[in-house]
């Protein structure tokens, strides 16, 4: 299971939320758990279709970090 | 009227604009969102955009011409022009990064259909109107007119032998449009539920199915009319509802549950019925059709309900049935022309050039038939056909099955 590594962020559902208390200046509007499951099925269906459409290849990271020591 | 109602998702959009006052604050800062990203990705995804190529008719253009009022350097009057040039088709909500990539997050998404309907319905009350109106006053008449029609609004259901009205767990959801103006459409999904075996009864004198009372300040008819067929289904003791137009599917399944809490009634769209039936083995493509077929997604499912794989699937399974299959994504960009509610009665000729350049489209990939998901679509491309002299063949995935049925 998803553990939320940041302060202000929630799992719900296995999915990270921030929590509402901090949203005080932009106020969260009314959304369905549907609409949400919604926004998540379409973001992975546009993430595969740009892989498919733009990902010519993969770069490897390096070993190393050339700016580590 | 509005405050009764959850019709907006955003608490600000509740509060009506008016001529010489200031937007509210909490309204400007929603608009701010949206001026401030410099994203644009909204701009190339809008079919209108495609078209006018003026960044005013965009969602991007809304919330910036909202914000100049609050700024000072603009006025209601001025809106109309633009804010009738919205298809209300979703793109831009589902391509703008801060509903597809944060929105589930900040639980904070574009909500450009809302925004629009609520302008339009805030122009109407302020008296100040919009290019079109009393076209769109005129439909939604003509709506409440029809509703009351038994004579017409149930027709279609003529010789069909199925079960209209009374107690049922199973019921098929066939609202005004479709029931009077795709009667084919409506029939051939009649007879293919019957024919895979399901009991189902017809909803009786369906009331609701008519978006466009949203964008004329008519929010208490849209209520009311939607109440009246969800208490309906829910005295059937329908446990299913089965919806053949997208339009309706889209308001159930996105408005229906905003006004009144979860429904008492699961609401599955007819392709995924379909696919179901066949899947098991209910409802068997025997008869080859013989077709070169593009598919066109229908905005309601495809970008604001996400459902495009079930019509796909039926196709894919027709024998006979040449299927160049166009990524649902890729149709983000498109859409018929007709947009979800007054933008074809405003807007005519921008609506016969989307059209148009939708047929043209499926004709460089080498189809023949535009299968369709939407009577609305169906209707609306019918015209630019005509009008354009194609020789496309338009027909819904839904009649292709029958045909290959055998029903």
């Amino acid at each position: 299971m998803f553990k939320a590594l940041a302060t202000g962020v929630k799992v719900k559902r296995g999915r990270f939320e921030v929590d509402p208390a901090l949203m005080k200046k932009v106020k969260q509007q009314y959304i369905t758990e549907e609409e949400i499951d919604k926004i998540v099925d379409m973001r992975r269906e546009y993430l595969d279709w740009m892989q498919y459409n733009f990902g010519q290849k993969l770069i490897k990271p390096p070993r190393t970090s050339k700016t580590e020591d | 009227m509005t405050e009764q109602f959850r019709i907006y998702s955003k608490d600000a959009y509740h509060i009506p604009l008016s001529k010489g006052q200031k937007p509210p604050a909490e309204l400007a800062l929603d608009n701010y969102l949206t001026f401030a990203c410099r994203h644009k990705f909204c701009l190339e995804v809008c079919p209108v955009y495609q078209v006018t190529r003026n960044e005013a008719h965009t969602s991007y253009g809304f919330h910036t011409s909202l914000f100049a009022i609050w700024k000072g350097i603009g006025n209601i009057e001025e809106l109309g022009g633009t804010f009738t040039h919205c298809l209300q088709c979703g793109a831009c909500e589902v391509r703008c990064p801060n509903t597809l990539f944060m929105g589930d997050f900040y639980k904070v998404t574009q909500t450009t259909i809302e925004l629009v309907r609520k302008v339009r319905s805030d122009l109407v009350r302020a008296g100040v109107g919009f290019p079109g109106l009393d076209e769109v006053k005129k439909e939604v008449e003509f709506h409440l007119q029809a509703i009351s029609k038994r004579d017409d609004l149930m027709k279609w259901t003529e010789g069909l032998d199925v079960q209209v009205g009374g107690r049922c767990d199973l019921v098929l959801y066939v609202s005004r449009f479709t029931a009077t103006q795709a009667t084919e459409t409506a029939r051939a999904a009649a007879k293919l539920l019957k024919k895979a075996g399901l009991n189902f009864s017809v909803i009786d004198m369906p009331q609701a199915g008519i978006g466009e009372a949203l964008d004329i300040a008519r929010e208490d008819k849209f209520v009311e009319l939607a109440r009246k067929d969800v208490d309906k289904l829910r005295e059937m003791g329908a446990e299913m509802v089965v919806v053949v137009d997208p339009h309706d599917y889209f308001f159930f399944r996105r408005i229906f549950t905003r006004i009144f809490g979860e429904l008492p009634f699961k609401v599955v769209f007819i392709t995924d019925v379909l696919w179901q039936m066949m899947e098991e083995g209910r409802l068997v493509a025997q008869n080859e059709i013989h077709k070169r077929v593009i598919y066109h997604d229908p905005c309601t499912l495809n970008k604001l309900t996400n459902v495009w794989e079930s019509p796909r699937k039926i196709l894919s399974k027709i024998p006979g049935v040449q299927f160049t299959d166009e990524h649902h994504i890729d149709q983000w960009y498109y859409c018929c022309g007709n947009g979800v509610s007054t933008f074809k009665k405003v807007n005519p000729e921008i609506a016969f050039t989307i059209g148009q350049r939708r047929i043209r489209r499926a004709l460089d990939l080498g189809g023949k038939t535009l299968a369709l998901g939407c009577p609305h679509c169906w209707d609306h491309l019918t015209e630019v056909k005509t009008k354009s002299k194609s020789d496309i063949e338009l027909i819904n995935v839904i009649e292709i099955l029958a045909q290959s049925v055998g029903v």
